[in-house]
């Protein structure tokens, strides 16, 4: 993502801001509340329109109008307030504006059978263990909301997934389930970008930080050279801007999302 | 009813449902015991096929209200009535000009105008849906006593009736009709990526949108819907009566609402059955049936059921708000 700006009537929550990402990594972001984060992911994911600034993929520039623009780029999105529908149940709400449908006399019939069959499937590598699938989410505990919420973004087949803030709601059993599970999604090979507050998880599940402050990105390095004070000196604004990539990296890319050999360029 | 929720077992929606289903049809069983007790003729069968076809106007105006309710968003449509009185005086001039069945199958594409009207007012325009629709309403009602000065047209022809009148192995054809748009209908909401995309825009806007599904698009074709099955009321009320009344439709917009709420449709969308709604058209039916047998004059007979309509509304509370307990706090 190339030089994305956004505002909100006069507020203006991204300023020319540079992020890019590559195949199987995991890229945290950090800031303070009202850094732009999550404007920033719902820009990747659709939702917001930016108003300057391009994305490219593997080199390609694409526009996205709506969530389904972004989908179709395989960038999937588990977003904060998670978006469920509560009243609606567990399958229902994984295959929600994806749902799979089969042909009865030329009608397209939801296929309630097979969304049954691979919702278990999701939740079984999640390892969430639900009583039934046929309870109205509203009755969960957070961290199976949660899952929930990351078993439809998984559906998809996603190359990038978005967290924001996946470990909130979270008791701790829970959230060391999701930190194995970003491992084991950059182990196949899949992009995550992985936003909190909570720098420890940051710290022990990322290979990249991202610092954003009132919008900018004010620091940028691999998790092996930075720590935690450094970051939250930058979050805080103690410190101002520090550039730990590689002038060739800054230089190498052109704010490609999915740079296939990117990523061997980057990685040391 | 309040056992069921006391704090420690929260019952799944899913048996709610259930639940209200049971309550609907216990409710029906009272309403045929207390009447049968009161008039020797309610159960008699050909009153029971009579009350059937009564069923057949409500039941349509219902499942349209039921579905836009459902939808959301402060979703309503008041303009029902209106639109079956101007559908049915638009039919009789259609009459007149070409064959009767043609001018049915014209009149249903005039609803579907009519409610397309209704939802573009109240999703592009984004005029809240009481407003939106209570001025089509008096729109709607203004055009056909307008066109038709006020008069009651009459002179369809006599075979034209079957709809209304008709019977098919003993069966009202107004209750064949019923069924033929609640069970596509039921097809659609319970089997079909529509259906779904109805109960998600109806639990939470936000979220519909993130995953991709427009909200406006989905409430707009409800809209849609609802004109054209109002339009179809307005057929079966023209081939009741053989007349095209412009103020036919008076008062059906509050019973469509009633049968809507009544039968678990909550009123700020997002769950309810299309099933409770069928029921609830039976109950709301057999008790204006059962008060005219034991004559009840007819003012009473809709203030009880507003005074019913005001009871469920109080158990809607109990059982969605979490019991009364908290209905109290909330009121206290």
């Amino acid at each position: 993502m190339k030089k994305i700006s956004k505002a909100f009537g006069g507020v203006i929550a991204l300023r020319d801001v540079d992020f890019r990402l590559f195949e199987g990594e995991v890229v945290g972001l950090v800031g303070d509340n009202g850094a732009g984060k999550s404007t920033l992911i719902k820009i990747l994911s659709g939702v917001y329109i930016p108003d300057k600034g391009d994305i490219y993929i593997g080199g390609e520039r694409v526009e996205f109008r709506s969530p389904l623009d972004a989908w179709k780029y395989g960038i999937a999105t588990v977003y904060q307030e998670l978006a469920l529908a509560d009243k609606m149940n567990v399958v229902e709400n994984i295959f929600l504006g994806h749902e799979l449908v089969k042909n009865v006399l030329g009608l397209r019939i939801l296929d309630k059978r097979r969304m049954r069959q691979r919702a278990g499937e999701l939740l079984k590598q999640l390892l969430i263990e639900l009583k039934s699938l046929d309870v109205p989410v509203s009755k969960l505990s957070g961290g199976q909301r949660q899952g929930i919420a990351i078993c439809r973004a998984l559906n998809l087949e996603a190359r990038v997934i978005c967290m924001d803030e996946p470990t909130a709601s979270m008791a701790v059993g829970e959230s060391e389930r999701i930190l194995d599970f970003v491992r084991r999604l950059r182990e196949q090979g899949k992009a995550v970008i992985f936003i909190s507050h909570n720098l420890e998880h940051v710290f022990r599940v990322v290979d990249r930080l991202v610092v954003l402050r009132h919008g900018r990105v004010v620091g940028e390095g691999y998790v092996e050279d930075l720590d935690k004070d450094t970051v939250v000196k930058l979050i805080t604004g103690v410190l101002e801007n520090l550039n730990l990539l590689g002038e060739e990296v800054r230089e190498g890319t052109t704010g490609d999302l999915l740079d296939r050999n990117g990523s061997k360029k980057v990685r040391r | 009813m309040l056992a069921l929720r006391s704090r420690t077992v929260m019952p799944s929606l899913g048996r709610i449902f259930e639940s209200r289903l049971l309550y609907l049809t216990m409710f029906i069983g009272v309403i045929i015991t207390i009447f049968s007790i009161k008039s020797p003729y309610f159960i008699v069968p050909a009153n029971f096929l009579y009350m059937f076809k009564y069923t057949g106007i409500i039941g349509i105006l219902g499942l349209g209200e039921t579905l836009i309710i459902l939808a959301g968003g402060g979703g309503i449509d008041l303009s029902v009535g209106s639109m079956l009185s101007l559908s049915g005086v638009l039919l009789y001039f259609l009459s007149t000009m070409v064959n009767v069945w043609l001018a049915v199958v014209l009149t249903v594409p005039l609803g579907l105008f009519l409610g397309a009207i209704n939802g573009v007012l109240c999703t592009f325009v984004g005029i809240p849906p009481f407003l939106a629709t209570l001025a089509t309403m008096f729109a709607y009602s203004g055009i056909s006593l307008g066109i038709t000065r006020g008069v009651a047209l009459s002179g369809f022809p006599k075979q034209f009736g079957v709809l209304g009148e008709g019977l098919i192995f003993g069966v009202p054809v107004q209750f064949l009709v019923l069924l033929f748009v609640f069970i596509p209908a039921g097809i659609m909401l319970r089997l079909t990526s529509f259906g779904k995309h109805i109960i998600a825009v109806g639990n939470s806007e936000h979220t519909a949108l993130l995953v991709g599904i427009s909200p406006k698009r989905v409430r707009f074709v409800l809209y849609v819907i609802s004109g054209g099955l109002a339009a179809l009321g307005g057929i079966l009320m023209d081939s009741w009566l053989l007349t095209a009344r412009p103020d036919a439709g008076l008062g059906y917009e509050l019973r469509a609402i009633a049968v809507a709420i009544l039968g678990g449709t909550h009123i700020h969308g997002g769950s309810g059955t299309l099933t409770g709604t069928l029921l609830a058209t039976i109950a709301i039916t057999m008790i204006q049936m059962g008060l005219q047998l034991v004559n009840v004059n007819a003012v009473w007979q809709l203030g009880i059921i507003g005074l019913l309509l005001v009871f469920v509304a109080v158990l809607n509370q109990v059982i969605g708000g979490g019991g009364l307990r908290k209905l109290i706090i909330r009121w206290g």
